[in-house]
């Protein structure tokens, strides 16, 4: 459903990305990790169309990501940026409701309302949906944004760091319903740093260096302490989780 | 949770309210207006001048020089004044969105003085028979040629920049009032001459033919940035994230500026640079209502229009029988306001890096 094909990106004449290629199947998650720098919020970014590549071909369910109808591509990929700031005092609700935007205009039919009160107590805002956005926590932005991507109810999330201000809970709250929505015929592609996180959610891992994606496959295959520690430069193993077996990275 | 939550917030009980109280302040004042001043009319004689208008009798006897004031003098000022105020605040309303800037408005950001620079070139160059909506259009194109610009000097990326955007107006407005005083004083003609009062913002050379190009240009101006509302609001998450939901930006843009500098256009041309009233108005509704500008646009008009009328009433009154220009106060209401608001958003945005 995600589909990249030779991409190059060039910023301020220095190549950002060399020919990455990438698949994210419908009904699958995609983790991108690797080291600051790596290139990963930039392929997020050409994947939401705020950049144009070099070259290459991007494609997201069939659909070119950029120079289309805007208001066409909003209904196929829903964006959960890095950063945002949005200095004006919405209430979360009203800011869960900017989700679905693209199917009505607004968010005032009563379908509309049912499914922005459903991902509000999906990502658990429900009591938070009246408190003004600028008087939230960091964590509790995050939600509420992660909310109105969820609104948006597309085929694709495109996810930059989804859990980087969360708590434990919050991670896994957020990361199971990324999954959810993959295993409902979605793809998601989610930049994650918590390694173990990608491990247990993500169908695919792709390890990204240096503007290249190092290795691509299932946690098993990526998730290796050769592999991991050539990449991050520090010295990283996995071992299993004494009772479940899970495999744990620790550095 | 979920049932007091609505009942704490209930938006539509809260829209009424809010529409109702504005409605009924703007007649309020405009009532008022219509009364004091060198000929005093009392609200009996007003009520009994306006039934006269309908066809009814109501007994408050007024005397034709008192009718005369009312109608020919008073009654378009106060046309002007609402149509101009209200025009202002809705463009400080689609400036604000569009730069995601609690800060833009017309003045601030040199769409005020572009506009009276294109209106009076217009006059100067225009001879006796120029028509009347010369003024006013030339007025739109000199504030849209300075949006344009500031947008352009100030964007970075997909941001624009705080300081550089009112930098960047600073440098506008003072072109523009350049070009305005160059005029004034060089163009020592008739028809030029009142217009060093008019540079200063004031209701005084009210007609109704003036009053009502304001309001033939204001009310689409209005409704263009009333059917952009819903993309406003969603431009206030960013450019990116607007682009995301589906917002085709550069169009909203475009056509947001575009009815801004209508607004002001039209109302610089008739009264001069009112500055301000796009940054209070809209202020003062957003800690009402919140800012949704779905309401905020329709209801910031009516506090633009109230705020306007208000502010004349002292500027005939407070010293007569000299007039004190109408800009003056908007600017001694306004200033403040901005300062709290340029420390507000420095504190938000942690500095201005």
């Amino acid at each position: 459903m995600i589909s990249v094909a030779g991409l190059r990106y060039r910023a301020g004449g220095r190549m950002i990305l060399h020919g990455i290629d990438l698949q994210v199947e419908a009904g699958s998650l995609t983790a991108l990790v690797g080291p600051n720098g790596a290139g990963k919020s930039t392929l997020m970014r050409i994947l939401a169309g705020d950049l144009t590549p070099a070259a290459g071909t991007v494609r997201l369910g069939g659909l070119p990501a950029t120079g289309g109808k805007p208001r066409e591509m909003a209904r196929v990929r829903a964006v959960l940026p890095q950063t945002y700031n949005l200095e004006f005092g919405f209430r979360v609700r009203e800011v869960a409701a900017m989700g679905r935007f693209p199917h009505r205009g607004g968010g005032d039919g009563r379908n509309d309302r049912g499914i922005v009160e459903q991902v509000l107590a999906d990502t658990e805002m429900t009591e938070l949906a009246d408190r003004l956005f600028t008087d939230l926590s960091a964590g509790e932005r995050a939600r509420a944004m992660f909310a109105r991507v969820l609104a948006q109810q597309t085929p694709i999330l495109l996810l930059d760091e989804p859990t980087a201000a969360l708590d434990i809970r919050h991670r896994h709250l957020v990361m199971g319903l990324a999954q959810r929505a993959a295993r409902r015929g979605g793809a998601v592609a989610a930049v994650v740093h918590d390694l173990n996180l990608a491990g247990e959610y993500a169908d695919r891992v792709g390890v990204m260096n240096r503007g290249r994606m190092t290795a691509f496959g299932s946690p098993a295959e990526t998730l290796r302490p050769d592999l991991l520690t050539g990449v991050y430069g520090r010295r990283i193993e996995v071992i299993r989780h004494p009772e479940t077996g899970r495999r744990l990275v620790v550095s | 949770m979920k049932a007091s939550g609505r009942r704490l917030y209930d938006p539509v009980r809260r829209r009424r309210l809010v529409f109702s109280s504005l409605s009924a302040t703007m007649a309020a004042l405009a009532l008022l207006n219509l009364g004091m001043g060198a000929v005093s009319i009392s609200p009996g004689q007003v009520l009994g001048l306006i039934a006269e208008r309908t066809g009814l009798d109501i007994g408050a006897e007024a005397t034709a020089a008192q009718a005369s004031v009312l109608w020919s003098i008073r009654a378009p000022r106060i046309l002007l004044g609402a149509a101009a105020g209200g025009g202002l605040a809705a463009a400080g309303v689609g400036l604000q969105a569009v730069f995601r800037n609690p800060l833009a408005e017309s003045q601030v950001i040199g769409v005020s003085w572009g506009a009276a620079a294109g209106a009076v070139i217009a006059l100067a160059a225009g001879g006796g028979g120029l028509s009347p909506l010369v003024p006013p259009l030339a007025g739109f194109a000199g504030g849209m040629a300075a949006a344009l610009l500031a947008y352009r000097i100030a964007r970075r990326g997909r941001r624009v920049e705080v300081v550089t955007l009112i930098l960047a107006g600073v440098a506008v407005n003072a072109a523009g009032a350049a070009v305005v005083g160059i005029l004034i004083n060089s163009v020592a003609s008739d028809r030029l001459g009142s217009l060093a009062f008019w540079s200063l913002g004031t209701l005084g050379r009210a007609t109704w033919e003036s009053a009502g190009i304001v309001l033939a240009l204001t009310l689409p101006g209005l409704a263009l940035l009333a059917g952009r509302a819903g993309e406003l609001d969603v431009f206030l998450l960013g450019e990116d994230e607007a682009h995301h939901l589906g917002v085709d930006i550069r169009r909203v843009r475009f056509s947001v500026m575009g009815a801004a500098a209508l607004l002001t256009g039209a109302a610089v041309a008739a009264a001069g640079v009112i500055g301000f009233v796009g940054l209070l108005a809209p202020h003062a509704v957003r800690l009402v209502s919140g800012p949704g500008n779905r309401r905020l646009v329709w209801a910031a008009a009516l506090a633009g229009a109230s705020m306007t009328l208000a502010l004349d009433l002292i500027a005939r009154t407070a010293a007569a029988p000299t007039e004190i220009p109408l800009g003056v106060l908007t600017s001694l209401a306004g200033a403040p306001l901005f300062l709290w608001l340029l420390a507000a958003v420095r504190r938000a945005r942690g500095g201005w890096g």
